[in-house]
């Protein structure tokens, strides 16, 4: 069942199927354009028309209710289609319909020649295409692919061809399909759209595999941050790969050589229903595609008169045309590379901001800073390396969407994210904003000896501290610690040595010790409310003062840069000792302010005029150390952080030890140490050694075969 | 080269002749003169012949007048103007002579040969290789 409809054709009303309709239209556009460099166009075709209708009539007074596909076509045929009206025929050939063009001439194979008509260089590669009736595209990239793997050698062979064989015209021959680049689908030049169209395989295929050497060779650089993955090997040639085939492939231009390299037949019914498709899909530019099928009607027109089917190409690629090309291609890499940083970038905060997420509740105290929080991952971080992902995947696939809906949502939410990040650190940093501060003084029995010694004992519980550990691979670079804070196994409250000891002249002959808590919060009195609350107990077992070396803040105690000074008046006279503990602590100061939170912190604990584990002497000028230069001086301080690197070693290696214990006595020359291991085949080991020279050097080297015996123990 | 284009070429030298001569004679709209040149065998088609009878038209060669027709819409009936009258005379006489002229040149023997001599003839034309007619 068709529809019929009623048009007006010359002055009078025709019904005609709407198909033939159609063609009718088409055929008349088709005069128009043929004739539109005609004087007198409209005429000729009008009086055409009028013939038409006149064969209507024809048709109609024969019985006809309708004009159908049939009638329009024979009709179309007895007075010529455009391309056929310059021809007169002698004899009764009646002018078929579609007229077949087949290029596809049964040319003898005959021997190889240089082919003059098609020569990119020399035309070797386009003789050889011809002779082996392949497509010469893919000799020439094979051709590029084989040079470069031979380092050259080919490039002589080619030269060696070039003088050999003999240059000849050959005509076109067999070649079906032939490999162009892709115009119409093009990403950066429509390499691989146009090797997908060879293939008959999805765009998406290729591109992805070009894409993913590049993507695997960022991605395995990731942690160093350094970005140069195009010296990546494999990547590189990969552009310069993509750059030769630009180059090389020819780009389908015209209409019959899109269809050529889709493999379709080359003929006037598909290349105009190619064209027509063409037409409708661009709806916009309408003269543009006018003009476009106007060139291509009077290309087949003199193609058919000529019998020759492809139009003569530039010789040679301008130069300039190929150093725009491969700048395009490298920013095209460059900015795919620019992309994936971002990625990493934002997944890396990421994890930073999940590996910080149990301190939350120390920082948090209302729902809208979680609020706050929350929105700052989702929508400033995760909203653009989503949006990024998106949008990669489609150009990859090679979806066209023209909605821009899509880029408007993610844009909106990210800058609903800035917000929320902004607001994130106003929030906090308010809660650091005023400090308070409370001085307790600490009852203290005057020792017998007149010497008084910090102790600093562990405080209860366990703590971890916390680490990034992002790549398992005990990498140093990346694996950053949080120094000063360990978190509790239950992940309920936080282990802070935020802490400092201060040794002054006293006013009278007797010691006196202060603990100044300090914190901060957005009053000065929640400040000195939270100050007060942090647990700092004393106690003194004779001329021992035991402090804790850090104190606890828990979710209700909240984390306000809680920190502890310890204030230790020493009389004239009188002696001092700090343990060396003193040295782990850690001093930051994380003040909130109208410019932000910013945050010192004071690693070297750099008191100016003292130390800690070394014994001090109150007098008048100040504190002093007690002993001379002659005293043998182990310079215990390195080789207890060498201990502990130690220890850290060993716990980094994971080896499992009992226990480990190594022992320096003051004034003394002896390493006591004793490894135990749970390893089955690693034996108590029990060193003593006694060094004669007392000098510290003596003392590094026995540490070090120590190390080494750890070493052999695993 | 290309047979048929050179034969292309020859005829469409002889077109305008043609279709003049028709139109002479009386006059004619466009499908009476197809139908004649189908006659003599010479086919053409009408979209080459519309461009034409235009071109001739423009050229103040024919003239035409619509005739109402009962079958269909109005026809253009085309007749010789003056002038085109005048042209005709010119192409007749330039036929003449190139016919002549052309006969003489692939009969390579030289003049003065005896009528009869084998050669390519246009069907339905006198033998007549040698006389100039006026």
């Amino acid at each position: 069942m068709k529809k019929v409809i009623n048009i007006n054709f010359q002055g009078r009303v025709i019904p005609i199927e709407e198909p033939a309709y159609e063609n009718l239209k088409k055929y008349v556009d088709s005069l128009r354009i043929y004739f539109s460099n005609e004087e007198g166009k409209d005429e000729i075709v009008n009086d055409i028309e009028n013939r038409i209708a006149e064969l209507f009539n024809e048709k109609m007074k024969a019985g006809a209710s309708f004009i159908t596909e049939e009638h329009v076509e024979a009709i179309v045929s007895s007075i010529g289609r455009p391309e056929q009206f310059d021809e007169i025929s002698m004899k009764e050939e009646s002018s078929s319909t579609s007229n077949n063009y087949t290029g596809y001439t049964d040319a003898p194979r005959g021997n190889l020649f240089r082919n003059s008509k098609d020569k990119l260089i020399g035309g070797v590669c386009s003789g050889m295409g011809a002779y082996f009736r392949i497509d010469t595209s893919i000799i020439r990239v094979l051709f590029v692919l084989i040079a470069f793997g031979s380092f050259g050698t080919m490039f002589l062979l080619y030269i060696i061809l070039w003088a050999i064989l003999p240059s000849k015209d050959i005509a076109e021959t067999v070649v079906r399909r032939k490999l162009y680049r892709d115009p119409d689908h093009k990403v950066i030049g429509g390499v691989l759209s146009g090797i997908a169209q060879y293939f008959n395989i999805q765009v998406w295929i290729p591109r992805l595999i070009f894409l993913l050497p590049v993507v695997f060779g960022v991605f395995k650089n990731l942690e160093w941050f350094f970005f140069f993955p195009l010296f990546n090997l494999f990547s590189g040639s990969l552009v310069l790969t993509y750059i030769i085939l630009w180059a090389v492939i020819p780009k389908a231009v015209t209409a019959s050589e899109k269809m050529e390299m889709k493999g379709e037949r080359v003929d006037l019914e598909s290349i105009k229903n190619k064209i027509q498709d063409e037409l409708q899909g661009v709806k916009k530019n309408i003269d543009a595609n006018k003009d476009q099928w106007k060139q291509d009607f009077k290309e087949r027109a003199t193609s058919f008169s000529q019998e020759v089917k492809e139009t003569a190409r530039p010789a040679g690629r301008g130069f300039f045309r190929f150093i725009a090309a491969v700048f395009k291609v490298f920013v095209f890499f460059i900015l795919g590379i620019v992309a994936l940083v971002l990625f990493a970038l934002g997944t890396s905060a990421i994890l930073v901001g999940s590996a910080l997420m149990p301190l939350k509740y120390f920082i948090v105290n209302s729902v809208l800073v979680q609020f706050y929080g929350w929105g700052t991952l989702l929508l400033f971080i995760i909203v653009p390396i989503v949006a990024l992902l998106v949008y990669l995947i489609r150009k990859i696939i090679g979806v066209n969407s023209r909605s821009a809906w899509l880029g408007w949502t993610f844009s909106g939410l990210w800058i609903l994210g800035w917000f929320s990040v902004v607001m994130l650190f106003v929030t906090i940093s308010k809660e650091f904003k005023r400090s308070g501060q409370v001085k307790e003084s600490v009852q203290l029995q005057q020792p017998v000896s007149g010497k008084l010694k910090l102790m600093f004992n562990k405080t209860a519980g366990k703590f971890y501290s916390i680490d990034f550990d992002f790549f398992e691979d005990n990498d140093d670079d990346l694996n950053a610690r949080v120094e000063g804070l360990k978190l509790s196994k239950q992940e309920d409250s936080l282990l802070l040595n935020n802490m400092r000891i201060r040794l002054e002249k006293s006013m009278d002959d007797s010691f006196h010790v202060y603990i100044i808590k300090r914190a901060r919060a957005s009053s000065t009195s929640d400040a000195e409310s939270f100050a007060e609350q942090i647990n700092f107990p004393v106690q003194q077992v004779d001329s021992i003062l035991d402090l804790p070396s850090g104190f606890v803040v828990n979710d209700k105690t909240k984390f306000r840069n809680q920190q502890v000074i310890v204030l230790v008046e020493v009389p004239v006279g009188k002696e001092i000792y700090i343990d060396r503990l003193a040295n782990n602590f850690n001093w930051y100061n994380i003040r909130g302010g109208v410019r932000g939170l910013s945050v010192d912190i004071d690693d070297d604990y750099d008191e100016v005029s003292w130390r800690p584990g070394r014994w001090y002497k109150m007098t008048e000028s100040g504190i002093e150390r007690i002993g001379g230069e002659d005293e043998i001086e182990l310079n215990t301080d390195d080789l207890e952080d060498r201990i502990d690197r130690l220890k850290d070693e060993i716990r980094k290696k994971e080896i499992d030890l009992k226990s480990i214990d190594i022992k320096i006595k003051d004034k003394d020359t002896t390493v006591d140490m004793h490894i135990k291991s749970n390893a089955s085949n690693h034996k108590a080991v029990s060193t003593e050694m006694d060094a004669e020279d007392p000098s510290r050097s003596a003392n590094v080297q026995i540490l070090f075969r120590a190390l080494n015996l750890l070493k052999l123990a695993r | 080269m290309n047979i048929e284009n050179t034969q292309s070429q020859m005829k469409k030298g002889v077109l305008e002749f043609c279709i003049l001569s028709i139109i002479r004679r009386g006059e004619a709209y466009p499908s009476d003169i197809i139908e004649e040149m189908k006659k003599a065998d010479l086919n053409i088609l009408e979209g080459t012949l519309y461009p034409l009878l235009t071109r001739l038209k423009n050229a103040d060669l024919l003239s035409y007048r619509w005739v109402e027709s009962p079958s269909g819409p109005p026809r253009k009936y085309f007749s010789l103007t003056d002038k085109g009258l005048a042209f005709y005379a010119e192409l007749d006489a330039t036929w003449k002579t190139m016919t002549a002229a052309v006969e003489r040149v692939i009969n390579t023997k030289g003049e003065g040969l005896p009528a009869g001599q084998a050669g390519t003839r246009d069907e339905g034309r006198e033998e007549q290789p040698f006389t100039v007619d006026s």
